[in-house]
């Protein structure tokens, strides 16, 4: 015991030298050992799980590994979600890099999950992984697979409630999320109002979320860290695949550019619900319609044993018209059409044996153009936002015991806040918004060291900076919204607000015995980017807004603890992990706020407080027949605003007391396979009424009554609980010819959505009808029981 | 879009602490739109539709200036009393909770009150105990140059159609930012309605000039006006928080729907439980026969 603590005590000493020199050593007769994982087609396995004698480790989102042995012989098995594990005997008796093939299973969608001890062993806090084939067999709304819903189900992930586009994590708003495409920013992660995300299932490999314990890597938002990777082509020969939907279909094609060293894959898909409405009611469809199409495209180039280039991109469009052109009063015609560009190019290099690199260019583009005409009144309004970026990451791994990280990125921020221009019958208002520039810039360091055989630690600190700057010109408004007359010009350059904050993360890791363990981590994160909405979806009018003078970065303090543990040879796993969140510079919109061309958007802001804390469970069975698993939260989330509720503390809108999700897949035979998800949650707090009155009275002497508009009064804000919202959803996938060696290969999904026809609600109102003099509420919901089917093919 | 569906459903709400509401008007042209309306909210499932008159109150009205130093200096010889009444316009009935100028129950409009463009007024009210009061100011009338008509159409109201044009309003935006205006107008055909909610019923189209700061405006309604209608125009002036409130009257009367955040409307009156506004308008007022 006291060997053991002086071990620990001379690591301990060890590391603050580390820490204070950065001087680092290694033991003169350990061996690097690099291990890659690949699949059958030459292709990396992400986060396989490598186990060296009875010691296991993990391997990086590359499929790499990397560890120092002495001299001696070796049992390594590596296993991977998807794939059967592989065991190989080694002798290390100098520095080794070999491959670890594992072979994949062979139905289009995998039966099993497999992720041994992940939770347990990986000393980061609060992380939940998806695989897609994990995703594709659960059930779906009209069979559509997507990744961001799937979250969801996850304890401390919510929707907002049925259709809803925003994520909330841990209390935070859906502003909160650094969703990442390949680790660029996706800044409207969403088509048609959030009912679909703009990730399209096949092109997606896994997806990570991270909602504490945020490693110094990640910044610029508060909550979460969202990572969708795309998968990457096939080396050897040109495949094909897609699926057939009701309201979409997918087409996806893959195949070697160079072979064996570098391959392409392109998925796209497009709704044609509008099609479908125009053929069969085209007399009431008109000019109405909505679609969506995305083109998900990756290439990767293997230059040499030590360094891959990888091609990401992406670009989707929504196309919204509503046209009411029938002669009962004005013509209304709305057209909208919004989208994300993104563009990416990663090298990752291989330094030498200790050494790695990441360095990223990144191009992201979001605009929006929208013309509404009523009547005589024609108004066309555009907005966006351009980021150009580069970030550089380093990873040095010295000994098996300890790993360094550093980098920095740098983001060139272009908003356009919005360019309008209104036509009122002879009239044409030309306006624009001043356009806004800012420079975000961040650099980190981390380790992660194991002090002692049971105890790690991963401690980091970010260190961010933004600078707002000119050329912008700005009206100086007074306290009541009135311009003062005064305005300010900022010249190219000039500085208008500047921010820098360090971050510090530190996570903590201790092994029990009997494959547990216990986790503590401290977040600060740092968001110098607000979403401007007044609404509870968002809209892809909304405007992100740079910090600035008055609006301060928002800041967020977490503190998480847990335990894990796994048992029956990894096959179920369980966690409890508590946190306790304080957030401050929260944005919120005056009621009623005017957010479109508005010059005086930040007169517009309130800004206060926000505390969440709460309590998950998550059980997960990950192999077997029946496999899923069973998540629960118990959760507070509350804001606080000087303007609002008297300054008393208000429950956030997404504030939900319960939180259950269950996921269930199950094997029924060789061709079929079934899941089922079922959900519940607390009701949505909803500010409502508690009284009415008369406004804006008159009289009208023909019909000898009063002329009147109901005004409601409110008093508390979100102080009303709409119903509880829960759901079941079944899927059924049958596969023809399971075990078929022949390369067509294609599979159904029958799907059930709410099965039992639960009414939740989409929202409910009073309704006021001064006719019949009745006052009423309402409830309107949305989806009944939906059938949905999928046909889905690969060749 | 998509299917969605309503069903009745019993709402429970807390219980609802009645507030006082005022609507008070001063202007420059219309006498007998100078006046204040007192009536309390209800809670939302009670019975009735009619405003609940808050009788017996003393109102009162006082011209006013600020001065250079940003203190209120009120002229008391020019305060006036606001009482109910009864008008002529209504058989001479009473009319509880709306208060007048005594001049005007007595058909002397040319001796009732009436606001001065530049002035600031002070409402005063003692109503059950409690005292409540609000400032307002006329601006600078903004003067509209003309009205025409035009952008013919037919309204098919599936009975029948009617030929019907709409109204462009010319005026030329102050050089000074900030500039507010709501625009009202009356019906030739209904020209006995009263107050300001009795005016035309497309009246709130507010707009602030931030975006049109000085320009020479052409502003043409969608509303859809009768052949041969003669309208009368009333362009009102009016100071940044009567807009505001006006603008979150607007917002608050058409609030609803899953996107849509409750607006409270807001406030311009001092005092406890009161939700109300003093409505300064500087009115520039046309008429036009429709082509």
């Amino acid at each position: 015991m006291k060997v053991a603590n002086e071990n620990s005590i001379k690591k301990l000493v060890l590391v603050l030298v580390f820490l204070a020199l950065s001087i680092c050593t290694i033991h003169a007769q350990d061996h690097v050992v690099t291990i890659k994982v690949l699949d059958s087609v030459q292709l990396p396995v992400a986060n396989a799980t490598i186990r060296i004698n009875t010691k296991e480790k993990l391997a990086d989102s590359a499929g790499s590994f990397f560890t120092t042995l002495p001299k001696g012989k070796y049992r390594i098995v590596a296993s991977a979600v998807g794939h059967y594990s592989t065991t190989q005997q080694v002798t290390i008796n100098h520095d080794t890099t070999f491959q670890i093939l594992l072979k994949g299973r062979e139905s289009l969608l995998q039966n099993v999950f497999v992720t041994a001890n992940r939770n347990v062993l990986r000393n980061q806090m609060s992380v939940h992984s998806l695989e897609m084939s994990q995703i594709q067999k659960l059930p779906m709304i009209l069979g559509e697979v997507d990744p961001i819903k799937t979250i969801t189900l996850l304890p401390g992930i919510k929707n907002g409630g049925e259709a809803s586009a925003g994520i909330y994590v841990r209390g935070g708003g859906p502003d909160q999320n650094l969703v990442l495409l390949d680790g660029i920013p996706v800044y409207n992660p969403n088509h048609l109002l959030g009912f679909f995300s703009v990730f399209n299932g096949d092109a997606v490999k896994n997806i990570e979320v991270i909602k504490g314990g945020m490693p110094a890597e990640y910044g610029g938002r508060l909550s979460s860290v969202i990572s969708v990777n795309s998968r990457e082509g096939n080396k050897d020969s040109l495949k094909i695949g897609g699926g057939v939907g009701l309201i979409s279909s997918r087409l996806s094609v893959e195949g070697p550019l160079i072979k064996k060293r570098s391959s392409f894959v392109i998925s796209a898909r497009r709704t044609y619900i509008d099609q479908v409405a125009k053929l069969i009611a085209p007399d009431s469809i008109g000019k109405n319609g909505y679609y969506f199409y995305d083109i998900n495209a990756k290439a990767d180039f293997i230059i040499n044993n030590n360094n891959t280039l990888y091609l990401t991109f992406y670009t989707g469009k929504d196309n919204f018209t509503f046209a009411d052109d029938d002669n009962d009063g004005p013509a209304r015609e709305f057209n909208a059409i919004w989208g994300n560009t993104i563009l990416g190019l990663t090298w990752k290099q291989q330094v030498d044996k200790k050494w790695k690199q990441e360095l990223s260019l990144v191009r992201n583009d979001f605009n929006l153009n929208s013309r509404v005409i009523f009547g005589t009144n024609g108004f066309v309004f555009s907005s966006g936002l351009t980021d150009h970026s580069i970030k550089n990451d380093w990873t040095y791994t010295p000994t098996n015991w300890v790993k360094w990280k550093t980098g920095f990125q740098y983001t060139w921020h272009i908003f356009r806040p919005g360019a309008g221009s209104s036509t009122a019958g002879v009239q044409e208002f030309q306006t624009q918004i001043h356009d806004q520039y800012a420079r975000e810039a961040a650099g980190y360091i981390s380790t992660d060291i194991d002090i002692t055989t049971k105890l790690n630690l991963v401690a980091g600190l970010r260190y961010s900076y933004f600078n707002q700057i000119g050329p912008t010109e700005r009206v100086i408004y007074g306290a009541d919204g009135s311009p003062t007359g005064e305005t300010e010009y900022y010249k190219r350059g000039q500085s208008i607000a500047r921010f820098k904050y360090p971050e510090p993360r530190v996570n903590l890791l201790y092994k029990l015995p009997n494959a547990a363990s216990v986790k503590l981590s401290y977040t600060r994160t740092i968001q110098y980017l607000h979403l401007a909405t007044t609404s509870a979806a968002t809209f892809p009018s909304d405007l992100w807004v740079p910090a600035s003078r008055l609006i301060q970065p928002g800041k967020a303090d977490q503190i998480a603890a847990g335990y894990f543990k796994s048992f029956r040879n990894s096959q179920y796993e369980i966690s409890a992990e508590a946190y306790y969140k304080t957030m401050s510079n929260q944005l919120e919109f005056k009621p009623g706020a005017r957010l479109l061309l508005n010059q005086n958007l930040e007169g517009e802001m309130i800004f206060g407080t926000g505390k969440a804390y709460g309590l998950e469970l998550f059980f997960q069975k990950k192999t077997g027949r029946l496999n899923g698993w069973i998540g629960y939260t118990l959760s507070r989330a509350e804001r606080t605003f000087p303007q609002m509720n008297e300054g008393k503390s208000f429950p956030y809108r997404y504030d939900r007391t319960h939180d259950v999700s269950v996921v269930a897949n199950y094997r029924l035979s060789q061709k079929w396979e079934a899941a089922a998800v079922f959900v519940y949650g607390t009701g949505n707090a909803l500010t409502m009424p508690t009284g009415r009155f008369l406004y804006n009275l008159g009289y009208d002497s023909d019909k000898k009554q009063p002329i009147f508009t109901n005004i409601s009064q409110y008093n508390k804000i979100n102080d009303y609980r709409m119903p509880a919202y829960h759901r079941m959803d079944l899927a059924f996938t049958y596969t023809h010819k399971p075990n078929s060696n022949k390369r067509f290969k294609s599979n159904w999904v029958f799907s059930l959505y709410n099965v039992y026809n639960r009414r939740n609600p989409y929202f409910i109102y009073i309704d006021v009808d001064e006719d019949e003099r009745k006052v009423q509420g309402k409830q309107v919901f949305l989806f009944p029981v939906l059938p949905g089917v999928t046909w889905n093919f690969k060749f | 879009m998509f299917m969605s569906c309503e069903r009745n459903f019993d709402i429970k709400l807390e219980d609802n602490v009645p507030q006082l509401i005022v609507e008070a008007y001063i202007n420059n042209e219309l006498p007998l739109y100078n006046y204040v309306i007192l009536g309390r909210s209800q809670g939302y499932y009670d019975n009735g539709f009619e405003n609940i008159p808050v009788t017996g109150a003393t109102v009162t009205i006082t011209e006013g200036t600020l001065e250079a130093n940003n203190v209120y200096n009120w002229n008391t010889a020019t305060k006036k009393r606001l009482i109910e009444g009864k008008l002529p316009q209504f058989g001479n009935a009473m009319l509880p909770g709306v208060y007048f100028d005594s001049m005007i129950s007595r058909n002397q409009l040319n001796r009732a009150l009436i606001g001065t463009p530049g002035k600031h007024y002070l409402l005063e009210i003692d109503a059950e105990g409690k005292h409540y009061s609000a400032i307002t100011q006329l601006l600078p009338v903004v003067p509209v140059d003309s009205l025409t008509s035009g952008f013919h159409y037919l309204d098919d109201d599936g009975d029948s159609t009617l030929e019907k044009a709409r109204i462009t309003v010319h005026y030329k935006d102050p050089d000074t930012i900030g500039n507010t205006i709501l625009h009202y107008w009356r019906h030739g055909y209904d020209k006995d309605n009263f107050g300001w909610g009795g005016l035309g019923s497309n009246r709130f189209i507010t707009g602030s000039d931030e975006l049109v700061n000085g320009e020479y405006i052409h502003l043409t309604h969608s509303y859809g006006f009768l052949l041969t209608d003669s309208v009368s125009y009333f362009m009102a002036g009016v100071e940044r928080k009567v807009y505001n409130f006006w603008d979150s009257f607007n917002k608050a009367r058409s609030n609803g729907g899953p996107f849509s955040t409750p607006v409270k409307l807001l406030n311009t009156i001092e005092g406890e439980n009161v939700i109300g506004c003093f409505s300064g308008f500087s009115l520039s007022v046309r008429s036009i026969v429709i082509k």
